[in-house]
This record gives structure tokens, C-alpha cells and sequence, in this order.
């Protein structure tokens, strides 16, 4: 008896014990929860068919074999992409975003790790880091915002597959006018293999970007910008020079905010690695129907050394929540004197976690 | 030469005179928290509001020309419990504005002042929609929250302008007792008649409904954010023909389409109220609100909305 009051007696303190622990402050476990970072996740799944498997994706052959091998040209259902995403305060002045993308199953890499500022004078803000840099509209977005499913041809090619994503800094000035005027000077270690041809210690490569907004009305603004970017290409013992305009106009009625939008842009790039120019472009419109419903058509191209390459897509998008998407693709490229190719791909996906604030 | 120096003085003092002459550059997320500031702030503020009368707050576009108001403001007021989460930390972020910043004099959260209704017990995910964690923000559609965030405001403008902290405090004064008698008068106009029961799209008047004794018997929405399937809409059907509902409510940035089926099919009047200041041309300062509120309320109650 008296045995049994004891072991009751233990179990009792313990019980006690243990949800008094749980309830101390980290002050002495050391154990707290409460500044983890903001995370969220978004996974991209894709189911495609071409009726050509070259040529398409992966232009420069020098990624071609590795496309091969993590199955980026191979048809049928595949992981596109799993992105984990964390953000958070570091101290009162800088704050941190953290990416990891995986694409396909196999090949974790860190997309982007940057610090912003808080709060600096003058209208300046600070980012450092690895992220992918603010040239043009399309290169600063990840792969589950891009507005088709592909990028478009003439980035793949200038910007390589990973697009233009260096170590470095970017200073922004938000220009004190009356309509939104922002300048971007960024410096970076040039490790880009498409232009820069990998790492090299002493390569740095220099950004500049403009861009200005207007509102034309409550609900239609129209912006434009310009990019340039240069730097040495080493293995060519060259200049690699890229240029880029872009100009866009977006309507979004105030009153019908989720339910009616169009966006219509244009971007045009130009290439000068080591004297071989290439240049090309996207032209896309993007309607909001319904609240769930969007039809999507662009056309890009790529002109250069080789024949130009040109790509008509539509895509239909289905779209219940803000966290999740169905997305319906058709895609026709014509390349000179070769077949043409046809494509479909059906994409989902889906965001889980912390909520993200909606970029205009 | 010295009638050069005088008048070069007298311009200088002109300066001075305009620089201290400059009013406060107000920044609010929505027209309500703009029509309380101007209310108590009189020429003293200069308020622009982000979201206009039209727009449901939930749903702004992160503009960048709305970057630049923020970048210049001196003050930004937010409704806060997650109501601009989707669009005000990136106007905050791009705005590069140190009087802002969070932690700041510069940057008030609105919701501080009240108590909140509707704050989920327990766990919180997406299954339920897109519910608000630290409870229902729609917390300035009941008068007396309007008059506690008013006081609010002005602690902050006499922190950030001591230099007019007794105008500022008179200005309260008077808007909180002249809102204090308003307040009494529809309450004893919104007693005169039996409950009234509603069906309405969104949680958007819970607040209002605890201070008006309605009764919101249940929501178009399936669950906050996520619309109506025809299977509810059916559920919602029987629901007024058993309880006798004869009213289905809309904010008026709510689409109707849903909202008027649903009137149609369950033989009840469909009822557009404004839910927050410049709805409509005649609903310009925050009391103008609850007088078009309590007229719509009285007239479902004498059975002729």
C-alpha cells in the first residue's frame, strides 16, 4: 500500500515536474519557439508531353547533359520544384530571407540567403546576399510566380538556367518624386556559367537598373523600365554585356480586386558574350476572368547567330485559393527549317504556411 | 542694403513661418482610421487613405505608387489582426521610411485599443479558411470602438506634435461626446423593435451585431474567404425558411451575385450596408456610417427595407 501511494506520488510530481518545465520560460531551458522564422513551402508539380525533346528548355548545350540527368526534358508526371521559404528579423536593422529550391527530387540547392535593411537614410535600401538580381521583370521571379511555365527563351539562354542569381549587394534609391521612381545599383561576384563562365576570384560584375511607375488612373498604372549589366567573361577572355527594357500596363478594377485583371508587358533583352550578340523577347497578356479563371497568351522569341527561334503559348489557370493553382499549357516553337514542336503541360501548385504579402 | 536685409529677415521668418505651419503627413490603411485621424487632427493632419471606400481592405494592391505615401509619411495607422497582411508589410518594406518602422512612434496599430471579438480558441489553420488569428478586425463598425481608437490616435499625434496637444485633446473631447450622444440616440432608435436575424456574406459585422442586438444566424461564405458552393446555398435555404429569416446582408464591396440568388430563392430582401466610410458619396465622416446603418436596420425591423 504504502508502495503503491509512492509510485502514485512519483507519478504525480512527475506529472507536475514536467508540465511545470513545459511552461517555464526559456530563461532556463533555453528552449523557445517564439522568434523562429516565418516558413513557408510551395511544391510545383508538372505532367507534360513534346513532340520533340531537344532544343526546347535547355538552349545551351552545356547544361543539356545535366538536364538530362535530373529529368528536366524528360516527359511524363514529375516534382518541378519544392521551395522552402524562411524570413525573419535578424536584429532591429537587417532583415533575412532564406530559399531552398529542389528541383526535380534529387538537387537541393540554396536559391536565394539575403539581407535586407531596415530603415537606412536617405530613401537607400541594402541587400546582400545570394538572390537573384533585380534585372527586368522577369530574372527576380521564382519559378511558381513566373507567369507561363517555362521562362521565357531569351533569359534561358542569356541568363543560364538558374537566370542571373549571384553573391553581391544591390543599393536601391526610391527617387523622391511624385510618381514611384526607383534606381538599382548592384555589384556581384560573377559566377554565372552562361556569362561569366563560372568562379573566378577576382571577376566582379556591375548591374544598373531604373524603373518608374505611373498611375494613369485609380486602377491603371503603367510602368517602364531599363537593365544593364556587365561583366568578364573568363573563360573568352571577353565582355559579357546584357541590356534590357521592359515596359508593362496593369488594370485592376478597385472595386473588383479578386475578380477582374489584365496585365499586359514586354521585355526585351540583348546579349554581348564575348562578341556573339543574341537578343530576344516576351510579349505576354494575362487576364483575370473570374475570381478563379485566368487566360494567359504570350509569344518570345530568340534571334542571334543561330536561326531565330520563336514560341507561341496559352495558358488557362485555375486558381480557388491564393495557395493553390492549376495551370494548362499549350506551347508551339518554331526554329527555322526544323519540326515544329508541340507541347502540353499541366502544372499544380500550392503554398503552405506563413502568408505571403502579394507583390504588385 | 538694409532694406535688403529686412526683407531677406522677413522672407526667412516667412519660411520658418510655413515650415512650422506644415501639417503632419497621415498615412491610414482605410478610410475609417482616415475619417476618425481628420476628425481629431482638424487642419493640424494631412490624411491620405490606401484603400478607398470602394475597395474591400482585404483585397488592396500592394501599388507602388502607394510606396511613396508611405515613404513620406510621418504617421502610418493600420487596422491590424492580420486585415492588410497580403499587402501593407511590402508598402512598409519598399517605403524605406525610419519614422515607420515597426517599433516606432510613427507606426500605430489601431487594433491596440479595443477588445477583440471572434479570436479562435485553439489551433488555427487554412482548413478553416482565412481566419484571422488575433480575431475579427472589422472591429470600427461598432461607435464606442471608433471613439477608443480616436483616443488612440491622438495619444500618438500629441507624442509626435506636442507642439498642438491641446488642440488635439479638444478635438477628442468633442468628437467623443458628440459620438457618445449620437451613439445613445440609435441605440434607442435600433430598441424600438424586436431582433432582427440575418444571413450575411462575410464576418464583417460581428462587431456591429453585438452592439446592435443582431443576429447574424450564418455567412454566404462557406468559411471566411472561400465562396459559397450551391450546396450551401441550399443549406442556407432551409435555414431561412426554418428560423423565419427574412434579410440577407452585404458589404457593399461584396460581390452580389451570390448574395442576391440567395435572396431570391429564399424569398428575403437583400440588404446593401455600407461597411466603412466613403461606401457612398453620403457616408463621408465616420458617424454618417452608423446613421445610413441604423436607418437600413430600423427599416428591415418595420418590415420595409
Amino acid at each position: 500500500m504504502p508502495l503503491c501511494r509512492l509510485a502514485g506520488a512519483g507519478a504525480l510530481t512527475l506529472l507536475l515536474l514536467s508540465s511545470t518545465v513545459y511552461a517555464q520560460s526559456s530563461t532556463a531551458t533555453g528552449v523557445s519557439r517564439a522568434a523562429n522564422p516565418a516558413l513557408s513551402a510551395n511544391v510545383l508539380y508538372l505532367v507534360g508531353k513534346a513532340t520533340r525533346h531537344d532544343a526546347l528548355d535547355e538552349p545551351d548545350e552545356r547544361h543539356a547533359a545535366d538536364a538530362d540527368e535530373h529529368g528536366a526534358e524528360s516527359p511524363g508526371a514529375r516534382v518541378q520544384e519544392f521551395e522552402l521559404r524562411m524570413t525573419s528579423f535578424v536584429d532591429p536593422h537587417v532583415k533575412a530571407d532564406l530559399t531552398l529550391a529542389t528541383h526535380g527530387v534529387s538537387e537541393t540547392e540554396l536559391e536565394e540567403a539575403f539581407v535586407t535593411t531596415v530603415g537606412l537614410p536617405s530613401n537607400l535600401a541594402l541587400k546582400a546576399g545570394k538572390f537573384l538580381g533585380s534585372f527586368g521583370k522577369h530574372n527576380p521571379l521564382h519559378t511558381h510566380r513566373y507567369p507561363f511555365i517555362e521562362r521565357p527563351m531569351a533569359h534561358e539562354t542569356l541568363f543560364g538556367e538558374e537566370g542571373l542569381n549571384e553573391v553581391g549587394a544591390e543599393v536601391s534609391w526610391l527617387a523622391p518624386t511624385d510618381w514611384y521612381t526607383e534606381i538599382v545599383a548592384g555589384v556581384y561576384n560573377g559566377d554565372n556559367p552562361a556569362l561569366f563562365s563560372g568562379e573566378a576570384e577576382e571577376d566582379v560584375a556591375f548591374l544598373g537598373r531604373v524603373r518608374s511607375l505611373v498611375d494613369l488612373n485609380d486602377a491603371t498604372t503603367f510602368e517602364v523600365g531599363a537593365s544593364g549589366l556587365t561583366g568578364r567573361h573568363e573563360e573568352l577572355s571577353a565582355r559579357s554585356n546584357v541590356v534590357g527594357a521592359d515596359a508593362t500596363l496593369k488594370w485592376l478594377p478597385l472595386e473588383a480586386q479578386r475578380h477582374k485583371a489584365l496585365t499586359l508587358q514586354i521585355e526585351y533583352l540583348r546579349g554581348d558574350v564575348g562578341g556573339a550578340t543574341r537578343h530576344g523577347g516576351q510579349v505576354v497578356a494575362r487576364v483575370r476572368v473570374t475570381r478563379r479563371w485566368w487566360v494567359q497568351g504570350s509569344g518570345d522569341w530568340l534571334a542571334g547567330d543561330d536561326p531565330t527561334v520563336r514560341r507561341v503559348r496559352g495558358l488557362i489557370a485555375y486558381v480557388p485559393t491564393e495557395f493553390q493553382a492549376l495551370r494548362l499549357q499549350y506551347g508551339a516553337t518554331f526554329s527555322g527549317d526544323e519540326d515544329t514542336d508541340h507541347r502540353v503541360a499541366l502544372q499544380y501548385n500550392f503554398t503552405i504556411g506563413s502568408h505571403p504579402a502579394h507583390a504588385y | 542694403m538694409h532694406r535688403l536685409m529686412t526683407a531677406m529677415a522677413v522672407c526667412a521668418l516667412c519660411l520658418v513661418g510655413v515650415q512650422a505651419q506644415a501639417a503632419l503627413r497621415v498615412v491610414t490603411t482605410t478610410p475609417d482610421l482616415a475619417a476618425l485621424t481628420r476628425a481629431v487632427g482638424g487642419s493640424h493632419v494631412d490624411v491620405y487613405a490606401i484603400a478607398k471606400g470602394s475597395q474591400d481592405p482585404h483585397y488592396v494592391a500592394a501599388k507602388p505608387s502607394y510606396v511613396r505615401k508611405v515613404n513620406r509619411a510621418q504617421l502610418l495607422i493600420y487596422n491590424g489582426l492580420e486585415l492588410e497582411v497580403a499587402w501593407l508589410p511590402l508598402l512598409i518594406q519598399g517605403a524605406r521610411n525610419r519614422a515607420i518602422t515597426p517599433g516606432s512612434a510613427g507606426l500605430l496599430d489601431a487594433s491596440l485599443a479595443v477588445e477583440k471579438l471572434e479570436v479562435p480558441e485553439g489551433g488555427v489553420d487554412r482548413s478553416q479558411g482565412d481566419i484571422h488569428p488575433q480575431g475579427n478586425p472589422h472591429y470600427l463598425l461598432d461607435p464606442r470602438n471608433g471613439a477608443l481608437v480616436a483616443g488612440s490616435v491622438v495619444e500618438r499625434l500629441r507624442q509626435l506634435d506636442p507642439q498642438h496637444a491641446d488642440d488635439y485633446d479638444a478635438a477628442l473631447a468633442r468628437f467623443t461626446s458628440d459620438l457618445a450622444q449620437r451613439t445613445e440616440e440609435w441605440e434607442q432608435r435600433l430598441s424600438g423593435a424586436g431582433p432582427v436575424s440575418l444571413i450575411a456574406f462575410h464576418r464583417t459585422w460581428s462587431y456591429l451585431a453585438e452592439w446592435a442586438g443582431v443576429h447574424v444566424a450564418n455567412y454566404i461564405e462557406e468559411k471566411p474567404g472561400i465562396p459559397a458552393g450551391p450546396r450551401h446555398l441550399v443549406r442556407l435555404v432551409d435555414q431561412m425558411q426554418a428560423e423565419g429569416i427574412r434579410t440577407v446582408v452585404l458589404a457593399h464591396y461584396n460581390p452580389t451575385r451570390s448574395g442576391k440568388s440567395l435572396a431570391d430563392r429564399g424569398k428575403a430582401d437583400l440588404l446593401v450596408l455600407p461597411a466603412s466610410v466613403d461606401a457612398f458619396d453620403d457616408v463621408q465622416e465616420y458617424v454618417d456610417l452608423f446613421e445610413r446603418i441604423v436607418s437600413a436596420l430600423e427599416a428591415v425591423r418595420s418590415g420595409k427595407p
